[in-house]
């Protein structure tokens, strides 16, 4: 990115509204996290170029858009909280800011920490560019009772103060028409600093003759408090190398009693707290809003666990289990494929004469009438109602609070709560969870997060489909949840007393919870729909060649013999067999198996529970397995597969033993 | 000096906003770096879908009548 000031002149110095082709260039500063991204967005659109500053490793965005008649250049940059911050990425922002970068800065500010961004203000004021001052989140501010006088601000500093919603589009034109307005004039100095300070700057100020890019006084400032890049551009700018300022500075900071850097920090933040006294009023929160209220509620563990057993009943069991496994299946299972989709295919490969090809596309284990009907009539309808129900709740803010909720759990399983966010996205694919891993801490807390969910997290298709098959049978569904929940809670804890290391430490800033956006739902589901079924289907498909080979040549058929006794030993029909296999393939396509099975009235409630609990148990697919030799190497997750596999149905013999001494 | 063309957005689960290229930069130890259909934030990790071409261009239709609407 080519950041000069030899530029073609921008259409504000043309001085008419009219179309120039020029650029206007306007840069977004500010501290972390006030929204610059969100207002950037606003300015520009959803496509930005990234390049990374001259020299540097940082990166700045870039996008255009238009102000009026102008077409601009904004530039969002890193957070910074002042010009004498020592990051790279807030020397660079510096750097950039003291070459004269901009036509226009526009610094975004919270609603809600006023007095302590308008420290920055001063700073940059003192740059005697063309400022504007836009105060984002409003509406969270006056929900804490925070009121500000915008036009006092701008009265006081005189800039302009534009307060706005930047999610919302709230205030954006105003700062648009503000932006154009401001780029016409630089913005006014106003006294700033005490007697001492105050007239060290002006002296120092009044020292230099160069030409810089900035107002001189922001040198001066900075070099009075030992600015190692103020001091280089002075001593370039300046025809004696700057020696009759740094000699009036060493006049003046004789004087000083503190560190000249402290004193004019002190003195800019009681300038800062003194304009804030004058335009911000708190007043008395008489109440907290509705999402500051319930987003405490969730996140307590005496009102948390509630809310979340009544997410999961609500969410998993009455809408993905009852209508997405129920309704929506019956639907495409019986008029849709039974009655329409699959004897239309049956005709069509009827003329087929050779049995062996006509049964690769419509038999038992055919193409099209397995593979197909498994993942469009069983598994699409339950992971899209599983992927809106998960998108409704990231949406709405309520998984960091669900991280924080469970932090104290996780601990003694030796995770954190930051492990809230493989565990979760284990409920949408297992194999993508145990990639994200690796973003914990600790080498103790990836292995233990990997096996538990080799071992105990069931992804979406397979979650959906056993809530389905259990949405008639609560004992069922009741038996199979305190298995697989106390299998991770027994198997989290008593991994962590066997591996070795410390115990990981969780910190996570909060974002509001807040309603969940029609448009964002939707897209996101519709986003992670199209991305399962394009992963899905091509996967079914193959899995079902391979069936279809084994049967053919005998080998599945064999396979399913030899898995025999171990079905025998489960109290198990001998069909299930086969969904141990296809559960090998894939979770879900093993868990559709299970769903075809008990259809046909092959399981009792017995069986169902304990075909459920090993096969949720039982190995993960083969993606996932692969996931976990990349991630945790050869030996860790060789040694995982050796512990789930025996585990997994020594849990079901010990189950099916119980379960019919008991029932 | 790397640049390119790419889409922000925000993160579903630390609602911190990001950049495709930075996602990929925190991808860049995945085998299927670029190729697969998940943006990882670099604040938190969580891995968000990346939402479809066609589906961008349909919600950038219907986003501005949804945004009239009153929300909380």
């Amino acid at each position: 990115m080519k950041l000069s000031l030899d530029r073609t002149p921008s259409c504000h110095t043309l001085g008419s509204p009219e179309p120039s082709g020029a650029l206007l260039r306007v840069a977004l500063v500010g501290s972390p996290n006030v929204g610059k991204s969100a207002l950037f967005n606003r300015l520009t659109g959803r496509y930005v170029t990234v390049s990374n500053y001259p020299g540097t490793s940082v990166e700045i965005t870039r996008g255009t858009g238009r102000l009026g008649g102008c077409h601009v250049e904004v530039l969002d940059t890193p957070g910074m909280y002042s010009l004498t911050s020592a990051s790279e990425e807030q020397r660079v922002v510096r750097r950039f800011l003291l070459d004269g970068g901009a036509d226009v800065l526009v610094q975004v500010m919270d609603a809600k920490n006023v007095s302590r961004m308008l420290a920055l203000t001063l700073q940059l004021v003192e740059l005697g560019r063309p400022l504007v001052i836009a105060v984002n989140m409003m509406d969270e501010a006056a929900r804490l009772g925070i009121r500000l006088d915008a036009a006092g601000l701008s009265r006081r500093l005189g800039v302009a103060v534009v307060p706005m919603v930047a999610v919302d589009g709230v205030g954006v034109e105003e700062l648009r028409d503000a932006i154009l307005r401001a780029s016409r004039e630089p913005a006014p100095l106003p006294p700033i600093y005490g007697n001492g300070v105050g007239s060290a700057i002006r002296a120092v100020r009044a020292a230099l003759g160069g030409t810089y890019a900035v107002d001189p006084t922001a040198l001066a400032a900075l070099l009075i408090q030992g600015d190692a890049d103020a001091l280089t551009r002075i001593r370039t700018g300046e025809r004696d190398g700057g020696e009759r300022a740094l000699t009036v500075s060493r006049e003046h900071l004789s004087r000083f009693a503190e560190a000249p850097a402290y004193r004019v920090a002190v003195e800019r933040q009681q300038a800062a707290s003194a304009l804030a006294a004058g335009v911000v009023t708190q007043q008395e929160a008489t109440r907290l809003d509705w999402g500051a209220r319930l987003g405490r509620l969730v996140a307590r563990p005496v009102t948390g666990v509630p809310v979340l057993l009544l997410v999961v009943y609500l969410g998993l069991y009455q809408f993905v289990g009852q209508f997405g496994g129920g309704t929506l299946v019956d639907w495409l299972e019986g008029p849709l494929f039974g009655e329409r989709i699959n004897p239309f295919f049956g005709r069509l490969f009827a003329g087929i004469p050779w049995e062996a090809v006509r049964s690769l596309f419509v038999g038992e284990y055919g193409l099209l009438t397995l593979g197909v009907r498994y993942a469009v009539a069983i598994i699409l309808p339950i992971v899209g109602t599983f992927f809106l129900f998960f998108s409704l709740l990231e949406d709405s803010g309520y998984f960091p609070r669900l991280a924080l909720l469970v932090d104290r759990l996780f601990k003694r399983l030796g995770l954190s709560g930051r492990a809230v966010i493989p565990i979760v996205l284990g409920f949408a694919c297992d194999t993508m969870a145990t990639m994200v891993t690796r973003t914990l801490e600790t080498k103790r807390e990836r292995v233990l997060a990997t096996l538990l969910l080799a071992l105990a997290i069931p992804c979406s298709a397979q979650l959906g489909v056993i809530l389905a098959l259990m949405a008639h049978q609560p004992l069922a569904l009741g038996i199979w949840s305190l298995s697989v929940l106390g299998t991770f809670v027994v198997i989290g804890a008593l991994g962590a007393r066997v591996l070795p290391g410390e115990g990981p430490v969780f910190h996570m800033e909060l974002p509001p919870l807040r309603w969940p956006r029609v448009g964002n739902v939707v897209t996101k589901t519709v986003a992670r729909m199209q991305w399962y079924f394009l992963e899905v289907l091509p996967l079914f498909l193959l899995a079902s060649v391979f069936l279809w080979a084994g049967q053919l040549t005998g080998a599945f058929q064999a396979v399913a013999n030899g898995l025999k006794p171990l079905v025998g030993a489960l109290g198990l029909p001998v069909e299930t067999a086969r969904i141990f296999l296809f559960g090998f393939f894939r979770r879900d396509y093993g868990a559709a198996g299970l769903f075809d099975l008990e259809r046909q009235g092959l399981l009792s409630p017995i069986q169902l529970t304990v075909a459920a609990v090993t096969l949720t148990l039982f190995i993960p697919c083969i993606a996932q397995f692969l996931m976990m030799l990349k991630e945790r190497g050869v030996k860790t997750a060789l040694a995982m597969l050796a512990f789930i596999t025996p585990f997994a149905f020594g849990a079901g013999y010990l189950l099916n033993l119980v379960l019919r001494r008991v029932l | 000096m790397s640049e390119g063309t790419r889409r922000t957005m925000v993160c579903g689960f630390c609602a911190r906003e990001f950049v495709e290229d930075k996602a990929q930069t925190a991808c860049g130890a995945c085998v299927l770096n670029g190729g697969c259909r998940w943006l990882r934030c670099p604040h938190c990790g969580y891995e968000n879908p990346e939402p479809p071409r066609w589906m961008h261009n349909l919600m950038s239709l219907v986003q501005p009548v949804l945004a009239r609407r009153p929300h909380g």
